[in-house]
This record gives C-alpha cells, sequence and structure tokens, in this order.
C-alpha cells in the first residue's frame, strides 16, 4: 500500500469511526482498511483511544453539585414566577375596565370565560395575553360576587343542609375564628410548599387585600396553607380564606357538595355553620375557600383558579 | 390573577429544568475538563443552567437539547475564561503538519493500544488523561464532544461555532497529538520501542506565529 493512499486516509480515517462518511466514502476507506495493516492498526489505536478517552472524562456530578443546580433552578423558576404575578398585578387595572363592560353585557352569567374581554392593542407580549384574560375572567366573578347578584332562593336549593365532613368544619371554624396570618409575604406563604405537599401560590384579586398566609394543621395530621384576604364593600370587611391543600391525602367528603360546572371549572358548592364552602381542584392542587360571601359567589370566585384559555 | 397559568408556567419551567438536568453528569464532566477545578466547573455548570432556563423560548423544541446546551456551556467558558477568544484562527488553517500520519509501524501501534503487560493499561490511561489536560482547548473540546459525548460533526460544529471542516481538522490532531503524547510516554515506559516524538509541533506554531494570528484576524474580518 502506497504511503500516498495512507497519507490521503488521515481525515477519513477519524470520521469514518466517528461514522460521519457517507456511503461511498465509506466503501472506499473499507477497501483501503482491509488492504492495509497499518491503517487498520491506526483504526484500531484510534477505537482504543476514544474508549481511553470516555474512561478519562467521565467525572458524575457529585450529590451535593446535583442539590446546588436543582436549587438555583428552582430559585430561577420562583422568580420568573414572581415576575409573571406582577405582570399579572400590573394588567390587572386594565383587565378590570374591560370586565366591566363584559359584566353589563352578561349580567347573571359574569364568569363565563366565553365573555372574553377585547384584547388591548399595548400589550407587547404574547405572555401577557394568557394573564390578562385570566385576571379579567376573575375580576368578573369576583364584580359579581360582590354584588352578590343572584337570589338565595336559587342556591338554597342546591345545598344539602349539615355539611358533615369534619374537614370541611376544619376550613370553616379555621375561617371564622381565624389566626393571625404568620406571613403576610407571598414569597414567603409559598415556602408553605414543602409542607403542603403540593406549590402555594397566593392568587391577587384586583379589589381584595391579601392580609397572609399561615399554616394550619388539619384532622389526620395533614396540612394545609390558609391565604386569607379581605374585601372592602363600603363600611363592611368580608372575609375570604382560600385552602391550599393535597388532594391526594386529604379527600374533602363531596357528597354533601353540589358539584357545579363553571366555565370548565367543576366546583363544589355547599354551606356549612353559616359559611360558604366551594371546593375545585386544578393541576393536582386541592383549593378550598370558606367565605362570607353567598356560595353562588364563593362558586364563581373559586372557579377562576381553574379557567383555561 | 390566575392560579392556572402560574401553574402553568410553573409546570412548563419545571419540565425543562429537569430535562436540562437529566444532561447535568455530561456537562459537569466535560466542565471539568475545560476549567480543570471542579468549583470552577460548578460555577460554569450553575451559569450554563440558569442561562438556558432564562433563554429557554429561544430553543426550539424537538431539536437536540444537549447540544443547546452545551453550545451554552462553551460560549460561557470562552466569555468566562478566555476573554481573548480561542486561537481558533491558526488552527482553521491547512494542516501544518502533515506529517503526523505515517509516523509509527503497525506493531507499535498495537503495543500503544494493547500493552503486552496489563498492568501497563492502568499507565497509559492515566497518560491519556494527562495528554488530554495538555491539549489546547479547542482541540480538546472537539475531541471531548465526539469521542466521549457523541455529538455528529454539524452539532460540534453548532456548539463550537466553527465550520465542519474545521471540526474535522481540529479533530484530527487532537487525536494526532494525544497518540503522540502517549507514543512518547509508551517509549519512555519501554513498552514500544522508537525514536521520540515532538509532541509540540502544532503548539509551537501557533506560538510563533503572533503575527500571523492578527494577519489572519484582519482577514478573516474582512471577508465576513
Amino acid at each position: 500500500m502506497s504511503a500516498d493512499a495512507c497519507k490521503s486516509m488521515g481525515l477519513l480515517l477519524g470520521a469514518h469511526l466517528d461514522g460521519q462518511l457517507d456511503p461511498v466514502k465509506t466503501l472506499e476507506v473499507e477497501d483501503h482498511v482491509a488492504a492495509c495493516e497499518v491503517c487498520r492498526e491506526r483504526l484500531a489505536l484510534d477505537r482504543a483511544l476514544r474508549g481511553s478517552l470516555k474512561k478519562a472524562v467521565k467525572t458524575p456530578a457529585p450529590d451535593v453539585v446535583r442539590a446546588r443546580m436543582l436549587a438555583a433552578m428552582a430559585g430561577e423558576s420562583a422568580r420568573e414566577t414572581r415576575r409573571e404575578e406582577d405582570d399579572l398585578v400590573a394588567v390587572s387595572s386594565t383587565a378590570a375596565l374591560v370586565a366591566c363592560d363584559g359584566l353589563d353585557a352578561s349580567a347573571d352569567r359574569t364568569s363565563t370565560p366565553a365573555s372574553r374581554p377585547q384584547r388591548p392593542s399595548m400589550l407587547r407580549h404574547w405572555r401577557t395575553m394568557l394573564p390578562l384574560a385570566s385576571a379579567a375572567a376573575l375580576v368578573m366573578a369576583w364584580g359579581a360576587a360582590a354584588k352578590q347578584p343572584v337570589a338565595r332562593g336559587a342556591t338554597d336549593t342546591m345545598v344539602p343542609a349539615g355539611l358533615s365532613d369534619d374537614l370541611l368544619r376544619d376550613f370553616v371554624g379555621q375561617h371564622s375564628h381565624s389566626l393571625p396570618p404568620e406571613q403576610a409575604d407571598p414569597k414567603q406563604v409559598r415556602q408553605f410548599e414543602r409542607y403542603v405537599g403540593v406549590p402555594v401560590r397566593v392568587p391577587q384579586f384586583s379589589n381584595a387585600h391579601f392580609v397572609g398566609g399561615r399554616l394550619v394543621p388539619l384532622h389526620g395530621g395533614e396540612r394545609a396553607a390558609m391565604l386569607q384576604y379581605e374585601v372592602k364593600q363600603g363600611a363592611d370587611v368580608q372575609r375570604v380564606t382560600v385552602f391550599v391543600y393535597d388532594p391526594r391525602k386529604i379527600q374533602i367528603g363531596g357528597a354533601n357538595l353540589a358539584p357545579r360546572a363553571i366555565g370548565t371549572a367543576e366546583v363544589r358548592v355547599g354551606q356549612t355553620d353559616g359559611y360558604s364552602v366551594a371546593l375545585t381542584q386544578h393541576g393536582g392542587v386541592g383549593y378550598a375557600m370558606a367565605s362570607d360571601l353567598d356560595p353562588e359567589s364563593s362558586a364563581n370566585l373559586v372557579s377562576a383558579v381553574d379557567h383555561e384559555q | 390573577m390566575s392560579l392556572t397559568s402560574v401553574t402553568e408556567k410553573k409546570k412548563e419551567v419545571d419540565g425543562f429544568a429537569e430535562e436540562a438536568v437529566g444532561h447535568l453528569d455530561a456537562l459537569y464532566a466535560v466542565a471539568c475538563k475545560l476549567t480543570r477545578n471542579p468549583s470552577e466547573a460548578e460555577d460554569l455548570v450553575q451559569d450554563t443552567l440558569l442561562k438556558a432556563m432564562r433563554a429557554r423560548d429561544q430553543f426550539n423544541a424537538g431539536t437536540n437539547l444537549k447540544a443547546w446546551l452545551f453550545r451554552i456551556l462553551t460560549n460561557t467558558f470562552i466569555n468566562k475564561y478566555r476573554r481573548g477568544g480561542l486561537e481558533r484562527s491558526v488552527l482553521e488553517g491547512p494542516d501544518a503538519d502533515p506529517l503526523v500520519d505515517g509516523w509509527v509501524s503497525a506493531s507499535t501501534m498495537r503495543h500503544l493500544r494493547d500493552p503486552e503487560q496489563q498492568a501497563l493499561q492502568p499507565i497509559v490511561e492515566g497518560e491519556v488523561r494527562r495528554a488530554l489536560d495538555a491539549l489546547p482547548t479547542d482541540f480538546k473540546l472537539a475531541v471531548i464532544l465526539c469521542d466521549v459525548e457523541e455529538f455528529s460533526y454539524e452539532e460540534i460544529a453548532q456548539i463550537m461555532g466553527c465550520p465542519i471542516g474545521t471540526v474535522m481538522s481540529r479533530l484530527h490532531r487532537g487525536r494526532k497529538l494525544l497518540q503522540r503524547s502517549l507514543y512518547n510516554h509508551a517509549l519512555a515506559l519501554g513498552i514500544v520501542k522508537g525514536e521520540p516524538m515532538p509532541e509540540t509541533a502544532t503548539h509551537a506554531s501557533v506560538i510563533e506565529k503572533p503575527a500571523d494570528l492578527a494577519a489572519f484576524r484582519t482577514k478573516k474580518r474582512g471577508a465576513a
């Protein structure tokens, strides 16, 4: 085999080993290698070297490094979510205006996502669209709640008297004799995730003031995050409490709660001990709302956690 | 405010983070080789992952996430540790050292890859490690991305931001340099017989031609 032929094989041998040659070149190399002992050995040496390199480079990341990376990424994720929420607050005033128009047009079904507001043209980023529409839907629901537009009779017929579920009573008890919040900062409230077992987000309502959150123990040793809000209606202050819990661990007796579909959300509604209760689930997270509002309003409100666009 | 959109958002972010962290071992191993310092490697990987998360909108789903992450890692490394850029332009020239090939006999090569005394194998492998550390960064990166991480030439070209031909030339020369130091080491140990090879031929040509480097860059810039 001539030295020239071997020399021209130089780059090809490597590419052949790397499986990067087209079929014609591959045949050319294979023919040469079959006839040339030196190039056969070059190929074998390259292959052996590759094996040694793999061993030399392989360095599994230590657990402590892995943990640090996960923590850094979780922090970044939280920061991003925080930014998203700030965006929402920024657009909520716009949403409220748009929502008012919608309210007149669809007076008694204001929580239906079908009555979607027009998109203001100044929005610069598609990402703000979804939050805006959702925020508008929620504001509408809230508007309906504050106005209490639904006749009591209609609501009473669907509520079985006397809910017996212990957990439901827990929630209502926590709402009626509420302890002061442990954390007023939504960021800190998010840390409850590790005790509750599901992500704890703080919904922000344009006309309700988030007072704070705390962890509450429930029957059976589980915990829920309790988020407290206040709504001012003239001189009155109405309280709304949202409980965030892990629905895999905490099942709330549904038999006494009337299921309803509001928009795309399934909500179960009832009344217990004079307070209205509404439950829904979304994304594997359970939300229970106990409030001073009437059940219809609670149902509308809690359904807003499940609005899909 | 919609709990839904935030929950969805979190899911999407977490999904991305989970997928990215699946490549942690590979990123960390290469970062260790590039920085040659575990704590710097850690910083480099963290910078890479966070940058990837922030820029994940720019990543085309369905394309190779690993290659994309390595591209970020490479750029981060170059920006942070190699302000002056790599010795790229010189290395992009035609193979300055065509005598690299055809240097030893078939039996010598056989001894190199398969020493008669198996006890010598770990020594040979230790030498591979040392020789890899000694390679110029561009060669080292090309060799690792190809031989260890098994990226295609096209992916390596994207990661390193150079043409495929350059990838091939870097690989070829990187491997030859590794083989040379392996050979010289084996020679010293008496595993093979022959004359020592100059290991630094390519390094020397890089160092000796600073003027050419500047000229080459100017030429490149003019062409671009």
